[in-house]
């Protein structure tokens, strides 16, 4: 694909990878996670990661992962001191707060929202550290915005979301993706979204009662309407992105997933990796074309260490 | 030799077609179309960003910066490797896969029953290197929990003839921090040891014993456990598991990892088996050294082997301490020469130890 300086280009993504390569990376960590007892973790995800990413091509050029094992286990480390401090300081105070139970049962309360404050933290920082540490073409993917900002968003509106019964979950959906959609950056360029939560509401309102009547897979119906408003709501350099996977294909995706797990006893792991991976490839474009030389590297600030609170709270994922 | 590919300047993102020419120390990469020389990098400084597999491009870089040299075609990567060595690592295309799968599926049937052999017999000799002072906060913080949910029981005349219970077994054994013995409120019939020196007595215990000797036999077992370190070297062991049990599973699902867990409990449960039989030697050789008699703990297992065949599920005891015949035959094998360990009247105060309200249940039994 040669690309003239002067014009503007349109972009497509591929996935070139296997998943009998993935599944010999897997194999791999499985083994010197055993033998390390756990230790190799942050190295065998990072290895994974390069792996996916460099199986993910824009325009014939791979995307590049360039984080370290070293990055993550350090930032596990931080989150668990975080943690330790968290539990002696509780400790040391409940004695105190034992006499008044009135003081005893508001920390209590703190302490439990403080755990959603924290899960919001720690995906924010997550996906943070890993678009710092996605590349393409050797510029920069990055995110701006705060963590802690982030926290306190995703706990205030799963508190409306809890005090409207549900009613409020497709807002809840949108406000999120509104702030880290716009925080979102390639090199110096950052991305538009101006979805609302209203015009999911009526989508979603409809999607209780059918979802009721199908026993949840009505679901995947509303997962594919929701991706492909987000889509259509986000730009790069003013070009709109696109999603066309219907419900019946995302819902196919995930029951063959889920059949692959099931009847493999989990062997079948790398496989559904590289076939999700591989449906969103398929089914993600963006519409218009952009000019590739008036993307500049990003000056931005890039975390030092990686995600360790996801770690440490256990979130998962790769 | 000249090599065709693609330049990014790590400034914009656009790319350019280029032309690269390889000499001893350096990578010239030129414009394909205008010959303009666009950058020059030493080969010591050069990297493979990414494992290379077949069919892939290759992608180059400078250590640390943000440029990229992308080759459709492998061809360079021999002349590469000739004059950097260094670049081997991230190159996979060498080794078939189907051998890399064999290798390590048979690393992984070596090392997985080592590590499940091992972990115990290592157990032992580590328990003996972990710190007194560590063993000491872990079993306080272990005691705390419990206690958060019921209470300790002391009363005047309950602690007094708790001391004197303990009193003869503890002049036996010579240990390197204080034993902890403490009677909590709590029905289940259970007795336990942590790290530590810590023993934790339920009431449901004093309430089921029929005398002050089965007390004192539970006690010198449990004393036995924690001379023997027993319980430091069963967290060890749990935790070693866990750890290659989360290692196994880790990356499947939830439900995998329960799985694991699971495994990982019977595993330790069934190792405690052994501990259990040296706990029971060593604690009626304390007994028979404290000069008590030795028929308070074989009659205490002959009625919970008794209570196993009639209600299974009943007591609490049965499942940390798994009772056998073999255990009622042991203990039933020390000749009885000592004394008892409380007086009646003791007795009644060690079992009302726990406040008042509670207690009705106890002269019924």
């Amino acid at each position: 694909m040669e690309e003239n300086s002067s014009n503007t280009v349109s972009l497509s993504l591929s996935q070139h990878g296997q998943g009998g390569q993935l599944f010999v990376i897997m194999l791999i960590n499985l083994a010197l996670t055993i033998l390390t007892l756990g230790i190799y973790k942050f190295w065998g995800k990072t290895r994974i990661r390069r792996y996916l990413w460099s199986q993910t091509s824009i325009n014939e050029e791979r995307l590049e992962y360039t984080g370290t094992g070293k990055e993550l286990f350090f930032g596990f480390l931080k989150a668990l001191l975080l943690f330790a401090v968290i539990i002696a300081l509780y400790s040391l105070l409940t004695p105190v707060l034992q006499a008044q139970p009135m003081l005893l049962g508001f920390t209590s309360m703190l302490l439990g929202l403080s755990f959603y404050w924290f899960v919001g933290v720690a995906i924010y920082s997550a996906r943070h550290y890993k678009l710092s540490r996605s590349q393409w073409r050797g510029i920069r993917f990055g995110q701006s915005g705060s963590p802690f900002e982030y926290g306190m968003f995703f706990l205030g509106y799963l508190l409306i979301t809890m005090l409207t019964l549900g009613l409020y979950t497709p807002f809840m959906r949108m406000h999120l993706a509104h702030y880290s959609l716009n925080n979102t950056w390639f090199g110096g360029e950052c991305l538009r979204f101006n979805g609302k939560g209203r015009d999911m509401f009526i989508p979603f309102l409809i999607a209780i009662p059918l979802g009721i009547l199908t026993l949840g897979i009505y679901w995947a119906w509303y997962m594919a309407k929701e991706a492909r408003y987000v889509a259509e709501h986000t730009t790069i350099q003013n070009q709109k992105f696109s999603s066309d996977y219907t419900g019946g294909q995302w819902f196919g995706l995930m029951f063959i997933n889920m059949l692959l797990i099931i009847f493999t006893l989990g062997l079948a792991f790398p496989w559904v990796i590289i076939r999700t991976v591989n449906f969103f490839c398929e089914h993600y474009s963006l519409q218009g074309a952009i000019d590739l030389q008036a993307i500049e590297q990003s000056k931005q600030e890039a975390p030092t260490t990686g995600e360790g609170l996801v770690e440490a709270l256990d979130l998962g994922g790769i | 030799m000249n090599y065709r590919g693609y330049y990014s300047d790590g400034v914009t993102a656009q790319r350019h077609p280029v032309r690269v020419m390889l000499s001893s120390n350096a990578l010239s990469i030129s414009h394909a179309d205008s010959n303009q020389l666009l950058a020059s990098w030493p080969l010591k400084s050069l990297q493979l960003s990414e494992e290379v597999y077949p069919g892939q491009p290759i992608r180059l870089q400078q250590t640390g910066e943000d440029a990229r040299l992308t080759l459709d075609e492998h061809t360079i990567l021999e002349s590469l490797l000739k004059v950097a060595p260094h670049l081997h690592r991230r190159h996979l295309a060498k080794t078939p896969m189907g051998q890399q799968v064999i290798f390590w599926m048979l690393v992984l049937a070596i090392i997985v029953p080592a590590l499940l052999y091992g972990i115990p017999k290592l157990a032992g000799p580590l328990a003996k290197i972990v710190p007194h002072e560590w063993e000491r906060t872990l079993g306080e913080s272990i005691v705390e929990g419990f206690m958060a949910e019921s209470p300790a029981c002391s009363s005047p005349e309950g602690d007094k003839a708790l001391e004197a219970l303990v009193a003869p077994l503890r002049a036996q054994v010579a240990l390197p921090y204080p034993l902890n013995i403490q009677v909590i409120d709590n029905t289940e019939t259970n007795a336990f040891a942590t790290p530590g020196g810590n023993i934790v007595i339920f009431r449901g215990l004093l309430t089921f014993s029929e005398s002050p000797d089965e007390v004192a036999g539970v006690l010198a077992h449990e004393m036995a456990h924690v001379i023997k370190q027993h319980p430091t070297e069963g967290l060890i062991r749990a935790v070693g598991f866990s750890l290659v049990f989360s290692a196994l599973f880790g990356d499947a699902s939830a439900l995998m990892s329960a799985a694991g867990e699971m495994g990982s409990t019977l595993l330790t449960l069934s190792y405690s088996r052994d501990a259990e039989k040296e706990a029971d030697r060593i604690g009626l050789q304390l007994l028979q050294q404290a000069e008590l008699t030795t028929t308070g703990l074989k009659h205490f297992f002959q009625r919970l082997q008794k209570a196993k065949e009639e209600l299974p599920e009943s007591l609490a005891i049965l499942s940390t301490h798994p009772m056998t015949e073999d255990r009622v035959k042991v203990a039933a094998s020390y000749i009885n020469t000592g004394k008892s360990a409380l007086d009646p009247v003791q007795w009644q105060h060690l079992r009302t130890i726990c406040p008042e309200d509670n207690n009705n249940k106890i002269n019924g039994l």
